[in-house]
């Protein structure tokens, strides 16, 4: 491989190794030392290859990779570490080192189980910006995704169906019957969503496990034929003194009767905020049209270098034959 | 050729840096909201119903000057506080002033029965939800939160408050229409 095919290679590589960062907003990977060094060699085989070219364009996407990697560095090892935050629907996570609040929409039993939450960022003097599950915004050199998370609206009742308070002592809202199974407990060979409520009117606190369909099958969960395909939801119930009072399972939207309380979850998806550091966009646009251009330029351009280096050798071999004919004739 | 070296190498550590403190930095740890952090922001409203059946709201009260009260029957420091409640809205009534008790989670007939029983004469709505207790970051009950004739919220207060408070609390603003 040629000086310059092995720089353009390592210049595409440094592009692919920054770009990925958008490709995969919020991988650790991005943060480690590995990745770092990763674009530091990189970085330092565009050097070395540009000290023995002396073409204007390869300058030009030498400077472009060399600013895709800074981005790259900026962002990926000292850039902030990521950010979830996973909030009950109705609620505000204030957000200070970006100056802005995130509003997570408000909620019904309906909607968590259609899957449709959003959440809205603030700021003074900045139009807002509505992030829901799937999408991506950028916010200076943070990308804000959502990931669409299990939650459960939980309704108790006591025994004569009078409704209960739900609280969440631990909860991100402790007046919230949404639980965002903010935890994960391996369960069966497996790992599952995990969370807990208390019933300070029915003097019961309840602890849940979320399963998907593949759980309910996979564990053999008994659940109506109706409920097969759909996700569930397993209830441990403790008195006050903390015995447990009874295990049951229901799907989603199906009442049960344990420890002396009805309930009932409806279970679904709520966006949950991610906040990843990311590439400043202008930046990397600047670096890859940089990058782009020299190699564009390059390509089309004569190579006045190998043209030397070939009528060079040419008269060195020139020299030598007639050295050789010269020897030949004296001979 | 030693030049160029230190003048990319300068460059290099010059960009890290420069984004080290553009990009933030280490973030701070997670920040977790209370009653008393939302003063001056706008009051959330949501359409509930009263404890008599008809639907009732927090902007339905624009104009007035709202001490919102989240509480449940089950709550003892809510019991405590409801006869200070009353004591404030018949004392202020005449001022355009309200006390909104927004009982959270409960039965209608339930919050009903507790309010008869305790001679309640302020609005009892039924927030079965609990949408304003999410909304107003209540880390416990009881929780109050006073709200201006604007509609923008004076103060969150976490906890049960006597009298001699919650007057303190709401004369100022009373004073100020």
């Amino acid at each position: 491989m040629s000086t310059r095919s092995g720089a353009i290679f390592a210049e595409l590589v440094a592009c692919v190794l920054v770009i990925a960062q958008l490709v995969f907003p919020g991988n650790p990977l991005f943060h480690t030392w590995q990745y770092a060094l990763a674009l530091a060699v990189v970085a330092w085989l565009l050097i070395t290859s540009a000290t023995r070219s002396r073409r204007a364009l390869f300058g030009i996407s030498l400077l472009g990779a060399l600013i895709v990697i800074a981005d790259g560095f900026a962002s990926g090892l000292v850039g902030p570490d990521t950010e979830r935050f996973a909030r009950a629907p109705g609620t505000i996570a204030p957000l200070p080192d970006v100056g802005a609040a995130a509003f997570f929409s408000s909620a019904t039993p309906q909607s968590i189980a259609k899957g449709n939450g959003v959440i809205t960022i603030r700021r003074r003097s900045h139009s807002d910006i509505f992030v829901s599950a799937g999408a991506r915004k950028f916010l200076g050199a943070l990308l804000l995704t959502a990931d669409a998370v299990p939650v459960a609206y939980v309704e108790a009742f006591d025994d004569r169906g009078n409704h209960l308070t739900v609280t969440q002592p631990t909860g991100t809202a402790f007046l919230s019957p949404f639980l965002l199974f903010r935890t994960r407990q391996e369960i069966a060979g497996g790992t599952h969503p995990i969370d807990g409520f208390a019933l300070p009117g029915g003097s019961r606190t309840v602890k849940v496990v979320y399963f998907t369909p593949d759980d309910v099958s996979r564990l053999h969960v008994q659940v109506p034929p109706s409920a097969i395909g759909q996700p569930a939801i397993l209830y441990d119930v403790f008195d006050t003194a903390n015995h447990s009072l009874g295990i049951g399972v229901a799907a989603s939207g199906v009442e049960t009767e344990i420890g002396g309380v009805r309930l009932r979850a409806t279970l679904g998806t709520y966006p949950q905020l991610v906040i990843a550091s990311a590439p400043q966009p202008y930046v990397l646009i600047l670096g890859l049209f940089l990058v782009v251009a020299g190699i564009a330029g390059s390509l089309l351009q004569p190579d006045n270098g190998a043209m030397r280096e070939s009528k060079r050798h040419e008269e060195e071999h020139g020299d030598g034959e007639h050295r050789i004919g010269a020897r030949g004739q004296e001979g | 050729m030693r030049t160029v070296w230190v003048i990319v190498g300068v460059v290099i550590v010059a960009a890290l840096v420069v984004s080290f403190y553009l990009g933030g930095g280490p973030r701070r740890p997670d920040i977790t909201l209370g009653p008393s952090s939302l003063a001056g922001a706008p009051a959330a409203s949501f359409d509930i119903v009263r404890a008599d059946g008809s639907t009732d709201s927090l902007a339905r009260y624009r104009g007035k000057t709202v001490l919102v009260n989240l509480w449940a029957s089950w709550c003892p420091p809510c019991r405590e506080e409801m006869p200070a409640l009353e004591r404030l809205y018949r004392v202020h009534k005449a001022q355009g002033f309200v006390v909104l008790g927004i009982d959270q989670g409960e039965s209608a007939s339930i919050a009903a029965a507790y309010a008869h029983a305790r001679g309640v004469t302020f609005p009892i709505l039924i927030d079965d939800q609990q949408q304003y207790g999410r909304a107003y970051a209540a880390n416990g009950l009881p929780t109050s939160v006073l709200v201006d004739a604007s509609g923008h919220i004076v103060k969150g207060v976490d906890g049960e408050m006597s009298f001699d408070a919650m007057q303190s609390l709401v004369t100022p603003v009373l004073k100020s229409k």
